[in-house]
């Protein structure tokens, strides 16, 4: 079984119950809309929206809008991987799963792409007026840009979203726990919406095993003007290498995971 | 009666806060999402505003903002869940109202809230600076609190009622406990926004609690007297909350015509 054979049963799966309930099409609209909303309002409170653009040298709205549909973007490549097995037992297709042949990469590889499509329409519909209003005719191309890069960004994701899977539902049957406290972790160290260049050079580094995380730092280079053709290729060249190196890990450790499920056995519900 | 109210109550602080260790993967987990949410904050503040009292704006926000989501998220849909579950079916033939699995659910929601707002404080006095929150009017504290409690209530059943009626998703229930604090002035003081949203604002019972408790913390200047906010704000969520409780009978009284509406995993 190949990449195309499974993403075609994925991208069936996953367009008939998006399809299917339009209340998830609205929300994929309104969503990054309604965080930006959340952070400008008490960025008001706080300390108003010219001292952030006087500061970062981009609008508040811009910035958060990016970082909202960004933020989206990278949660839906890790949060379907993560949270897969726990959806399996429910729909007691897991051990069905566990006797498939297909290679394990290829397989969240293709569970991730199908939930990225939409992000790309999303991207273009919310992010193009809003930086056409900003930037000019010039905005729309740089929209372009953002979505394919935040799209890449969620892809991205897949690897580490594997490792941490696999391991959290090794340590426990009930992984969906650990997996509660590293969703949230791992959109801190990615750096949405403190972005990571702020932090110390200690954290900095570490965060630099996420591949998504250079890619978002790239996002924020360019909306602040700070972004040079060497800073994005280094950065660009950072992801692509962790992103390559962790694949493989993420394949073992879910192969291992899989492993002792099928020596313990899967639980049903 | 009382000993199925201590039933529930039992059942659902076991669930959510005793077993396995549920109450420090749930704190833990609720920190690191506030401190997702907390941390653009710095990036707005003005060496001019005290850090305090901006920590004390957005300590109020994440108060209302966490009592939404638990109105919607752990009461409404606890409805949803006993749905999915198929239990909601045998639960009516018991003969218990279903206004009941709400009373048995709400400490275990304020104790969560409860413990969520004391990380939250931790955080915010970590990141950023500790939020100054002191009682400058205990009336309007109080009028606040419960303006809020009985508005929650009559939100989350309305909530849970348009769930049993049309079997309302996920998404909705997300995007409604985001806007409407946003809409209704949870987040920023009403004499900050423009006019007519202030008014739209007052039109719904949601805006009274926020401006008091705002005003009784922290001593923000609200957009109508005190006096007039409580006088406005208490008969019109305890009318909020008459009214739910008719359409919470309405929608038990329609699903033993008609049935349980089909419904979807998220």
């Amino acid at each position: 079984m190949g990449l195309r054979e499974i993403l075609w049963a994925e991208w069936m799966a996953f367009y008939k119950d998006l399809t299917r309930r339009k209340s998830l099409i609205v929300s994929f609209i309104v969503y990054p809309y309604i965080l930006t909303l959340l952070f400008v309002i008490m960025g008001l409170a706080v300390g108003g929206l010219t001292s952030f653009s006087q500061r970062f040298h981009v609008s508040a709205i811009t910035f958060f809008l990016t970082m909202s549909y960004l933020m989206l973007t990278v949660l839906i490549g890790a949060d379907m991987i993560m949270q897969r097995p726990s959806s399996d037992m429910w729909a007691g297709t897991l051990p069905y799963i566990l006797a498939s042949p297909a290679p394990r990469i290829l397989r969240y590889l293709a569970v991730a792409l199908p939930m990225l499509a939409p992000f790309i329409v999303q991207g273009i519909i919310c992010l193009t007026p809003v930086y056409v209003y900003y930037y000019g005719v010039e905005g729309a191309v740089l929209a372009l840009l953002v979505v394919f890069l935040s799209v890449l960004a969620g892809l991205f994701m897949v690897p580490i979203a594997m490792v941490t899977m696999g391991l959290a539902y090794m340590v426990s049957e009930e992984g969906w726990r650990i997996i509660n406290i590293a969703r949230p972790l791992l959109l801190i160290l990615v750096g949405v919406y403190y972005p990571r260049y702020l932090l110390p050079l200690v954290f900095r580094v570490a965060t630099m095993v996420i591949p998504s995380s250079s890619i978002v730092e790239i996002i924020q280079y360019m909306l602040t003007n700070n972004l040079t053709m060497s800073l994005a290729s280094v950065l660009l060249g950072v992801a692509t290498a962790s992103f390559i190196l962790l694949l493989p890990i993420g394949g073992k450790t879910v192969t291992r995971w899989e492993e002792r499920l099928r020596f313990k056995g899967v639980k049903e519900y | 009666m009382i000993r199925s109210l201590l039933a529930i109550l039992k059942a659902y602080l076991t669930a959510s806060l005793l077993r396995n260790k549920a109450i420090i993967v749930g704190v833990l987990q609720m920190a690191l999402w506030m401190t997702l949410l907390i941390s653009p904050m710095i990036l707005f503040s003005r060496p001019s505003t005290p850090r305090e009292v901006a920590a004390a704006y957005a300590f109020i926000a994440v108060l209302v903002f966490m009592s939404y989501n638990m109105a919607g998220w752990d009461w409404a849909w606890s409805l949803r869940q006993m749905m999915i579950r198929g239990i909601l079916e045998h639960y009516i033939i018991s003969g218990r109202p279903v206004i009941m699995v709400y009373v048995g659910l709400m400490p275990v929601g304020l104790l969560w809230v409860a413990l969520s707002l004391a990380m939250v404080y931790v955080i915010m006095a970590i990141l950023y600076a500790p939020p100054a929150i002191w009682v400058h009017d205990p009336l309007a504290l109080i009028a606040g609190f419960a303006c809020l409690l009985i508005v929650l209530s009559g939100y989350s059943l309305i909530l849970g009622s348009s769930m049993l009626l049309s079997g309302t998703s996920g998404p909705v229930v997300e995007i409604l406990s985001w806007i409407l604090p946003i809409a209704t002035g949870g987040f920023t003081p009403l004499i900050m926004y423009p006019e007519i949203l202030r008014i739209i604002a007052l039109t719904t019972p949601f805006s009274y609690p926020a401006e008091l408790i705002r005003y009784g913390l922290i001593g923000t200047m609200p957009v109508l007297p005190t006096s007039t906010l409580i006088m406005i704000g208490l008969p019109y969520s305890l009318g909020f909350l008459v009214m739910a409780l008719l359409l919470l009978h309405y929608s038990i009284h329609k699903i033993r015509r008609e049935g349980v509406k089909a419904i979807g995993i998220m």
